[in-house]
């Protein structure tokens, strides 16, 4: 028991000194989850603004105040004064500014990026059909969003025309609604998050980190430079050397699900029973997954240089493609296949499914068993191969 | 009476790497209270000697008689009364002496406080500095720390001063002498004859997985039945002189820069070779006279030199 | 001097090249980078037509082949009916279908699958589409406001096929192969090298200090070319892409932003005093200047905070210049000139001043 303190007390001590660590443990995971929060988690409306030019006829006084283009105009500015208008910043002509003059500046702003759109409403007589023209800049996402905004605004404005002109009346008109579906039938879960939905991944994130970087790194560094031989010429049972390694590797990563949890607590509001015995299943499982995934590199790759190097280029597909992230289900070709045989892609999975947050694309035999085939083919092959030497001779 | 006396033996030891047969049967034992030293070039064998007797390693075949017990390998329970000292040593980094020395105590059932430790290895005011940021010889003295640390019956230690500068060595010559009037067996391997020579109460000397010669440091010296050994300077000689006087002292040994003459009576055969030098009209330069060591031992065993 | 910098040229660029972390962070990684993020933009960009899934309730009022009739316009759609609500839901469910169309009393409600956020919002724009359609032809409305949509046309170049989030991945991962390139050379050469004392043994030597910097920064254009290549080769096998490319332009754009990223390294190493600070600091502000210059998600999305510190990443111009010289964004030759220019300049001093600082030898 004392050994087992002694190796878990070291491994805790040399991380708690290393600053570049505990970035990477501990401060890494939750710089990519708030990115990822950021730029898909549904937030992004509240930080956009769309910088609008509207390009409106010369105002004569003897047109009409109810003519289209005058409608239009009515309902831009409100708009303007509405709480929307944080979303919006409209642009319009000086007095004195003539409007091809204003419209040729506009666009030049629009191609520089100082502008997402150009709405160009048309000089018209009375009753006249009004040509309304959107310029935008396809190569910019926002430009393409905000085209899609005031199309769909001009569109409810021709109802509106229509009944008003009395084509038609508000009944008869075909009533346009979407939603979203409830994702888990067994849950009451109101609202689909990104942020919960992200979380489970983020973890599994972490704890394929410990598995993979932090103890494949420890043990072949150390196996590197002779360290481990220099402990077994000590009384000092393997499994007592890897129960105090596995001691630490549990403790940083529940440090690492109570900081990511907290932090997702915090900052998007979400709403997890993480304490669900079939999700500390699962949890326990991915770790366990991880660290026999990087038993299997050790025993294979001997060469300490070589280890750094394979383990991270194993870590980005298995990240990426095993759905930690983004869905990866409609994924198609060869592409595909890697998430197929990802053991990342059903534990994450599994994770959802057993938080209630979204139904596991895969069946939950194959959550459990495809991660198990990875863990017992790894330690079997381990078994045969692994090697404490440096440079791998027994 | 004898068995008493025997710290460790080793009887027709064998190890193979493959077609590479390292340790070739070789027999030995090491006396307790002494220090034992296995000299012998780089390859040799004797890192695999050490290692199987350490635990690291398994035989191929032999016998281990260990404080009197045979044993197939060196287990657990053996490994508790040994101290090691690695031929390379490393230790993690952000740990500091103090932590590293209580971390190894708790790999034994007994162990001496840390305290006693760092005094006998004179690291005491470096208890709490990083391993990383200690000398090349201080971090080798907390390697004997650390070997020390569960008051082991017999030390082993592989190559310990290598990568040292003088001072350093001496410190830890000096270390190891403490060790042995402390009434530890120690068992050495080097291949520095100075300080097998030093510190050694019996030497093994092994060439090719196997023993050569054995005997007290003095022993091994006498027995070449040469006083003095006369060195100068190869520069001024012609192929001609050298064989003339290859005629003269058959055991004469050439290196790149120098020739030795291994001689009995000194003066009689100083004053030949001036004479004959004057004859041949060659010039001895760098003419020094000094007693044999033990790399003459090694050098009229194998014909080469122990750094070769 | 030409000779000490042939020489120290040639054996710097194999030393390199020789690295397996060179390898992998200079030519792997980006090619990583590529396979997934392709994937995932290309997967849901343009592979396949979107299904929907067609519900008919009891009440139904619209007509099913006028129904019918508006989806087939749309090439992008594909249709089926389901026979119930819990059917369709499942398969939305299970990826199997993109929207579910629910046909009521004079009703149309689309529903959707949440957790496809990359695909929604399209979706979404889809149903109105056909909801706006049905309603013209359906109640003979009158389209009194119509729109046109008029994409304003880039100057130079044409963009080519496919999304744009797609396409500037490309230029996004050639830029984090010259930032692999160059960052680390200033740390390891001015840090780790004297730090082990190579730099004092060249001091020994009567070398020429500017034939080693400039053999240096020469050392690293092979592994910055390499992965140049690899990009645009695997992008149009895998991908199918190819790019309208400036190539006079492009091949002096990759030496400079080489030099740029080495510049920022220069920068790294005035901060830094030992090697592993140093390299651990580098490869900290590497990952960062992944996620925040664009090169995987469009900088626009990020709160306005986090875009003005992508202001501050040399990465953004890199991957923002090389979009313009590879035809997926608007060529702006003055920008591009300024910005270029400027950081440039300002690398260039940088790696005198820690040339010049460094005095060639450890404490």
């Amino acid at each position: 028991m004392g050994a087992i303190r002694s190796i878990f007390l070291q491994h805790l001590r040399q991380h708690l000194r290393d600053k570049y660590s505990i970035f990477w443990n501990l401060i890494f995971p939750l710089i990519i989850m708030t990115i990822l929060v950021l730029i898909f988690g549904g937030q992004i409306e509240e930080n956009v603004t769309f910088r609008i030019s509207i390009v409106s006829p010369e105002v004569e006084e003897s047109t009409a105040d109810n003519s289209y283009p005058a409608i239009i105009n009515t309902v831009f500015e409100s708009i303007e004064a509405s709480e929307e208008s944080r979303w919006f910043q409209f642009y319009r002509k000086e007095e004195n500014q003539s409007r091809s003059n204003f419209l040729q500046e506009e666009r030049k702003k629009l191609e520089q990026g100082e502008r997402e759109l150009v709405l160009v409403i048309p000089e018209v007589e009375w009753g006249e059909k009004v040509q309304l023209e959107i310029h935008r800049q396809p190569q910019r996402q926002l430009s393409l969003i905000a085209a899609d905004v005031i199309t769909s605004i001009i569109n409810e404005l021709n109802k509106e025309i229509n009944i008003t002109e009395g084509n038609i009346s508000r009944d008869e008109l075909i009533n346009v609604s979407s939603r979203e579906i409830a994702i888990m039938e067994s849950e009451s879960r109101s609202d689909f998050s990104f942020a919960e939905f992200l979380v489970p991944g983020i973890i599994l994130f972490s704890f394929l980190i410990s598995g993979l970087e932090i103890f494949v790194e420890k043990i072949s560094s150390m196996r590197a430079r002779g360290i481990l031989k220099r402990y077994f010429a000590t009384p000092l049972k393997a499994v007592e050397y890897f129960s105090g390694i596995l001691g630490f590797i549990i403790l940083l990563s529940s440090t690492q699900v109570v900081l990511i949890y907290g932090w997702a607590k915090i900052f998007f509001d979400i709403n997890l029973a993480i304490f669900r015995p079939k999700f500390i299943f699962y949890m326990l499982f991915s770790l366990i997954v991880s660290i026999a995934l990087g038993f299997l590199l050790l025993s294979i790759v001997k060469n300490k240089e070589s280890v750094g190097v394979v383990t991270q280029a194993v870590i980005y597909p298995m990240a990426f493609l095993g759905g930690m992230f983004f869905e990866v289900s409609n994924l198609s070709g060869v592409i595909s296949l890697a998430a197929k045989i990802n053991p990342m892609y059903y534990l994450v999975n599994g994770m959802r499914d057993a938080l209630g947050i979204y139904p596991s694309p895969t069946p939950v035999l194959l959550n459990i068993l495809v991660p198990a085939i990875w863990m017992f083919g790894s330690i079997i092959i381990s078994s045969y191969k692994f090697s404490w030497n440096p440079g791998g001779e027994s | 009476m004898v068995e008493n006396n025997k710290a460790v033996e080793i009887i027709n030891l064998e190890k193979s790497y493959g077609s590479l047969k390292a340790v070739a049967g070789i027999s030995f034992y090491v006396k307790k209270g002494q220090i034992f030293t296995l000299l012998g070039p780089n390859g040799a064998g004797k890192t695999t000697t050490i290692e199987i007797l350490e635990g690291l390693k398994e035989k191929d075949g032999g016998e281990i008689i260990f404080f009197g017990e045979t044993v197939a390998k060196i287990s657990r329970k053996e490994k508790e009364e040994i101290g090691v000292l690695l031929q390379k040593n490393n230790y993690i980094e952000k740990i500091k002496v103090k932590e590293i020395l209580k971390m190894f105590s708790s790999f034994y059932k007994k162990s001496l406080s840390t305290s006693d430790i760092l005094k006998k290895i004179a690291l005491e005011d470096k208890k709490d500095s990083f391993v990383e940021n200690l000398s090349g010889g201080q971090q080798q003295r907390l390697s004997i720390g650390l070997a020390l640390i569960n008051d082991p019956k017999i030390l082993y230690l592989d190559e310990p001063t290598t990568g040292l500068d003088p001072q350093a060595r001496r410190k830890l010559w000096g270390l190891i002498k403490d060790l042995k009037k402390a009434g530890k067996t120690i068992f050495l391997t080097t291949h520095y004859m100075e300080e097998a020579e030093r510190l050694s109460d019996y030497v093994y000397i092994m060439d090719q997985g196997k023993i050569i010669a054995d005997g007290s440091p003095e022993n091994l010296i006498d027995n070449l039945g040469k006083e003095n050994v006369i060195v100068f300077a190869k520069t001024s000689f012609a192929d001609s002189a050298i064989e003339e006087l290859q005629e003269t002292y058959p055991g004469l040994k050439i290196t790149e820069t120098e020739i030795s003459i291994y001689v009995k009576d000194l003066s009689s055969s100083l004053t030949e070779l001036i004479n004959w030098a004057g004859e041949k009209e060659v010039e001895i330069d760098n003419l020094k006279i000094r007693r044999p060591n033990l790399e003459d031992v090694f050098i009229e065993l194998t014909g080469k030199g122990l750094r070769d | 001097m030409l000779k000490q910098y042939l020489n120290n040229t040639k054996t710097l660029t194999l030393s390199f090249l020789r690295n397996k972390e060179t390898i992998f962070f200079v030519l792997l990684l980006p090619f990583l980078f590529m396979l997934i993020f392709g994937s995932l933009y290309s997967g849901s960009d343009q592979s396949q037509p979107d299904r929907l899934l067609i519900y008919y309730s009891d009440q139904a009022t619209i007509e099913q082949d006028k129904l019918e009739e508006v989806i087939n316009e749309n090439q992008s759609l594909t249709f089926q009916y389901v026979s119930s609500l819990e059917v369709g839901e499942e398969l939305l469910r299970n990826y199997e279908a993109e929207a579910l169309l629910i046909v009521g009393d004079n009703s149309l409600e689309f529903a959707f699958n949440p957790a496809r956020i990359q695909d929604n919002p399209a979706l979404e724009q889809q149903a109105y589409s056909i909801a706006r359609e049905i309603n013209l032809r359906e109640n003979n409305l009158n389209e009194y406001l119509e729109t046109v949509i008029i994409d304003t046309e880039s100057a130079t170049t044409a963009p080519a096929a496919g999304s744009t989030q797609f396409l500037s991945l490309f230029p996004g991962l050639i830029a984090l192969g010259l930032a692999s390139s160059g960052l680390f050379v200033i740390v390891e050469v001015f840090i780790y090298y004297k730090e082990k004392g190579v730099l004092k043994r060249m001091a020994a030597a009567p070398i020429n200090k500017n034939a080693f910097v400039l053999a240096l920064i020469t050392s690293r254009m092979p592994a910055s070319i390499l992965s140049m290549f690899l990009i645009l080769a695997a992008s149009r096998i895998i991908f199918g892409v190819s790019f309208a490319i400036n190539w006079l332009l492009f091949i002096p754009y990759i030496f400079i932003g080489t030099v740029i990223m080495m510049g920022f390294g220069a920068l790294i190493t005035l901060f830094f005093k030992t090697a592993d600070s140093a390299f651990q600091a580098a490869s900290i502000l590497l990952t960062i200047m992944i996620f925040f210059s664009g090169i995987y998600f469009p900088i626009e999305f990020l709160p306005s905070y986090f875009q003005s510190l992508s202001r501050f990443l040399p990465l953004t111009y890199l991957a923002r210049g090389l979009q313009q010289i590879m035809g997926v964004s608007q060529l702006k030759p003055f920008n591009l000139a300024l910005e270029t220019g400027g950081l440039l300049i300002l690398s260039i001093i940088l790696i005198i001043i820690v040339a010049k600082k460094s005095r060639w030898a450890a404490k």
